[in-house]
């Protein structure tokens, strides 16, 4: 069970928030906070909102004219705010009180594992078992 | 996803060029201070080289080896007038409610 955030320390967004792992209730990791969203109320004050995940956020990092060229690409399709509301602690790894099933967060990640990163040696994705041939090929030279 | 007017990520706000009323560079954005649960309320903005150190968690166990007291500079966001492209705008006066970073 995570700690709860300990309501007198501060928090600094670059250092406890930005790109830290978001991991759910049920131990699911879903991907890094790539950017936080602030809202600049009537009072003055400005609060934050939501943590941002996605390759859009990573590209409005990158400079802000590439965010405008990234969502005409991606079309918000891998782009995810999940509230603050829904974090219990705070550090390298966020953890969030839902399930993997409450957040839609961690497509882009896992489309880039599975489409790009599994063909780099050493990525340590086992591409082999989806081919059965490379497997069937490897155990029949370890038994000869 | 767009972001409305009064919308922004706090990308855009980190690195930012902090200016005072007369237009002189302080310095930029290196992290924003939030308050912790429930409202995540902006506080103060960290700038200057040491802010660096802060950042990176490094300054706090720097200064106590030294026997420093930490020198991180924070600036409230009440002395903060406007932000826009990239760009704060301090209040006049400033200068008077610049303080001390908290331990953290």
């Amino acid at each position: 069970m995570p700690k709860p955030v300990d309501q007198g320390e501060s928090l600094y967004v670059m250092r406890d928030m930005m790109d830290s792992q978001l991991q759910t209730s049920d131990n699911v990791r879903i991907g890094r906070v790539g950017d936080v969203r602030a809202e600049w109320r009537d009072d003055g004050e400005v609060y934050l909102t939501s943590l941002v995940t996605g390759p859009q956020a990573l590209a409005g990092r990158v400079s802000e004219g590439l965010r405008p060229v990234a969502r005409r690409i991606f079309h918000d399709r891998f782009e995810r705010a999940i509230p603050l509301s829904e974090v219990q602690d705070f550090g390298p790894t966020i953890c969030l009180s839902g399930k993997a099933e409450d957040y839609a967060a961690g497509q882009a990640d896992r489309w880039i594992a599975r489409y790009i990163l599994r063909w780099i040696p050493g990525s340590g994705i086992p591409w082999r078992r989806q081919t059965g041939n490379s497997t069937s090929k490897t155990s029949s030279a370890a038994r000869s | 996803m767009e972001t409305s007017d009064r919308q922004f990520y706090l990308e855009d706000l980190v690195g930012s060029q902090i200016l005072s009323p007369d237009r002189h560079r302080v310095g930029h954005v290196v992290d924003v201070q939030v308050s912790p649960d429930p409202d995540f309320r902006v506080t103060a903005l960290l700038y200057g080289r040491y802010g660096w150190l802060h950042r990176l968690r490094v300054l706090e166990p720097l200064m106590r080896r030294l026997g420093m007291r930490e020198i991180a500079r924070i600036i409230p966001w009440r002395a903060v007038d406007r932000f826009e492209r990239f760009t704060v705008t301090l209040k006049a006066g400033w200068e008077d409610e610049v303080v001390d970073p908290p331990h953290s």
